[in-house]
């Protein structure tokens, strides 16, 4: 295995790993949905 | 409407877990790793990831966000999502490719699903026929799918396991979304990871080969992500990443759609859709990444990878996989879980693919969720006949090309193109972040709208503007007779450089027996049929495969196109199957410019499969024909549906429940 291999490998696990703990952070510690976004519901279709 | 179309999901985990379970496939431990291999190694993941965060994620952004928008309207498949985004009389009938597509899928991929519940079986009982090598394995195989009558006598086994399978992907639709789904992917993804770290934990432990120390898993490890920058130059490269993004993420089925539509208008979905696949990913990268390739790196060494990589998925899983667990210790019991590994990825796919079709029986067309059930069982089941009886036909390739590449790609577009343009970016993005536990980048908002949309379109484009395989269609040919006489002379004079006279005999003292003695009938004005030329074809075919057929002095006068002439400067160790393909290709078609045919554009080489010479014909032009029929009937389908519930096809607003 080169350097750059190792740095792909190693970065690669890294990027994902760290999405994944985020995103599961996120998740298990989550807040009422009001309290994150002040954005309203899309109005209805035009008809 | 039935109290059952208010199923939902019992909670955030649970459709992300069907959603992660949709998208963890087979794909993710044998695709992945080889063309990742096959494409640069580590350089791969430079397209790779650009592919993720440019349409993977945004595209599952735009299915969860689409499913649920459509989901609060009482839609629960695309052709209603499709019409609450944009009221188009004609939208609603391209939203029917969100259901068409998984169904074509199903009924060829639980029957691949069955081959990796027998595979468990027969390697936990060490039961490979005494196979020991590729060509052994291969043999195996290939008997196992009724090709050969060496270790099975016809398709009785694999038959068997095939009902097994549709049986209990039949049992958990019949359960439903929360007792059915719900439950199989809260058991089966932890089990799946399990499996998965045990086996990555057994490679990256395996000990160096005794008689050969380079063969070590650090060795193997570098086969597979070792960069080889130059490779980013081939645009190639770049499709491949971003045709394994949409197949590893389940984008561009319809399925992702039909599971958000069962969340509430309050539940988060930009989140979700980013766990979703992240999991995925988590799965395809870390374990996919590290079991296939460096196991097989320290069982068959460096000379044998290349070959290996580029064998295909099937050929990894089936043969490779199998050998290298036949030379450990305890191997029946690691190659049971692999195999079980696959099953259960296989399983959570299979049983998402169906979910849009059985979605559709049931809320737009208003028959409970037994009866739907029933009738999607007893129309695939019908369907999945001819690619288990048909299989060395082809039929099966036939299905996945028309429900992987090309219903897959031009689904992905349209949606993505109607949810950033015709529900328009504002609406889209409010409406994504409604409910939502994470606020998205600004700059998706650009992306969503411009990037995402052009990649997809530079993908469609590439069918047209990419060439076909090197391979030799029927087709191609233009003159049967004519080929065939000069095949047996070799190139004549007048084509040559310079004059050189013609040498030596002709190529078809290369051709193998069956292919000589159809070019021979040629001369003796025989009845030429598609018999002869398939015969003929299929020697050239495997002409094309030789790595000597320029050193064997047929070709070596031959007037070449300069690419050609380039191509021969370069380091012949490094040639692969498909370089020298696409060279011998070259080199007949400089020898006979009015007999054999330019490559084509990949679609126009697809359809070339239908070639009166093909001695598949009828059974490629039946698969389509079956495909046809069940389009219609799906467009008979939505007729019906938009007269029976106009009233929920007719709302401006989502009803007063779906209300936040």
């Amino acid at each position: 295995m080169t350097p750059e291999g190792w740095a792909v490998f190693l970065g690669s696990w890294a990027l994902i790993i760290a999405l994944n703990l985020f995103c599961f952070w996120k998740l298990l510690t989550e807040k009422p949905a009001e309290e994150v976004t002040k954005e309203e519901p899309s109005p209805p279709p035009p008809a | 409407m039935p109290d059952e179309t208010r199923e939902r999901w019992s909670g955030k985990l649970g459709i992300i877990m069907a959603v992660a379970g949709s998208a963890i496939g087979l794909g993710n431990f044998l695709r992945f790793p080889a063309k990742a291999a096959a494409n640069g190694g580590g350089a791969f993941m430079v397209p790779y990831l650009v592919a993720l965060l440019l349409f993977g994620i945004p595209l599952m952004w735009i299915e969860w966000t689409t499913g649920r928008y459509g989901g609060a309207f009482g839609h629960r498949t695309a052709p209603g999502m499709f019409h609450s985004l944009w009221r188009h009389p004609a939208i609603k009938y391209f939203g029917l490719i969100g259901i068409f597509g998984p169904i074509v899928v199903f009924i060829y991929y639980t029957y691949v699903e069955s081959w990796t519940l027998a595979y468990a079986f027969f390697s936990l009982f060490g039961e490979y026929g005494g196979a020991t090598d590729q060509a052994g394995m291969k043999g195996f195989l290939a008997s196992y799918q009724g090709l050969n009558n060496s270790h099975f006598n016809g398709l009785a086994v694999a038959y068997a396991f095939f009902l097994v399978t549709f049986l209990v992907n039949c049992w958990i639709l019949f359960r439903g979304i929360t007792k059915g789904i719900e439950w199989l992917c809260r058991w089966a993804m932890p089990v799946l990871f399990i499996l998965g770290i045990a086996l990555a934990v057994r490679v990256l432990t395996l000990p160096p080969d005794p008689a050969d120390s380079s063969r070590n898993v650090l060795n193997g490890l570098g086969y597979m992500w070792n960069p080889d920058f130059s490779a980013l130059k081939n645009p190639d490269v770049w499709l491949e990443a971003a045709g394994q993004i949409f197949f590893t993420l389940s984008v561009g089925f319809g399925v992702i759609l039909t599971y958000a539509s069962y969340l509430s208008r309050r539940d988060d979905v930009a989140l979700s859709g980013l766990t979703g696949a992240s999991t995925n990913e988590l799965a395809e990268v870390i374990l996919g990444g590290t079991i296939i390739i460096p196991a097989a790196f320290i069982f068959f060494g460096k000379a044998e990878m290349a070959g290996i990589a580029r064998s295909g998925t099937f050929d990894l899983g089936f043969v490779t996989m199998p050998l290298i667990f036949e030379r450990l210790p305890l191997g029946n019991v690691f190659g049971a879980a692999w195999f079980l590994l696959l099953f259960l990825a296989g399983i959570t796919s299979s049983i998402s693919l169906a979910q849009p079709a059985v979605a559709f029986l049931k809320d737009e067309l208003g028959i409970t969720k037994r009866k739907a059930a029933i009738l999607f069982i007893i129309i695939t089941f019908i369907l999945c006949q001819p690619a288990i009886f048909f299989y060395g036909n082809g039929v099966l390739g036939e299905l996945d090309f028309w429900a992987c590449n090309f219903c897959l790609v031009v689904f992905a577009t349209i949606e993505t193109i109607l949810f950033g343009w015709f529900f328009g970016i504002d609406r889209a993005w409010t409406e994504m972040h409604y409910g939502a536990d994470i606020r998205v980048p600004r700059l998706y908002r650009y992306v969503i709208r411009y990037v995402t949309p052009t990649f997809l379109l530079v993908i469609l484009a590439a069918w047209f503007l990419q060439t076909g395989p090197p391979t030799l269609r029927p087709g191609n040919i233009r003159d049967w007779p004519a080929l065939c006489a000069k095949l047996r002379h070799g190139p004549p004079a007048a084509e040559f450089v310079d004059g050189w006279p013609a040498p030596g005999p002709g190529l078809a003292r290369l051709l193998p027996r069956d292919a000589q003695v159809a070019v021979t009938e040629v001369r003796r004005d025989r009845a030429f049929g598609w018999e002869h030329k398939a015969a003929v074809l299929s020697g050239l075919n495997q002409l094309l495969e030789r790595s000597v057929l320029f050193e064997d002095g047929v070709f070596r006068r031959v007037s070449l196109p300069t690419n050609v002439q380039q191509f021969l400067k370069t380091d012949r160790g490094k040639w692969s199957k498909e370089d020298v393909q696409w060279l011998n290709r070259s080199l007949l078609q400089a020898a006979f410019p009015e007999h054999i045919g330019p490559r084509r554009a990949k679609i126009i080489e697809v359809l070339l499969m239908v070639d009166v010479a093909d001695p598949d014909r009828p059974y490629i032009l039946g698969t389509r024909i079956m495909l046809v029929v069940l389009f219609l009937g799906l467009y008979i389908g939505l007729q019906i549906a938009w007269r029976k519930r106009r009233d929920v096809w007719d709302r401006t607003e989502p009803p007063e429940e779906a209300q936040p």
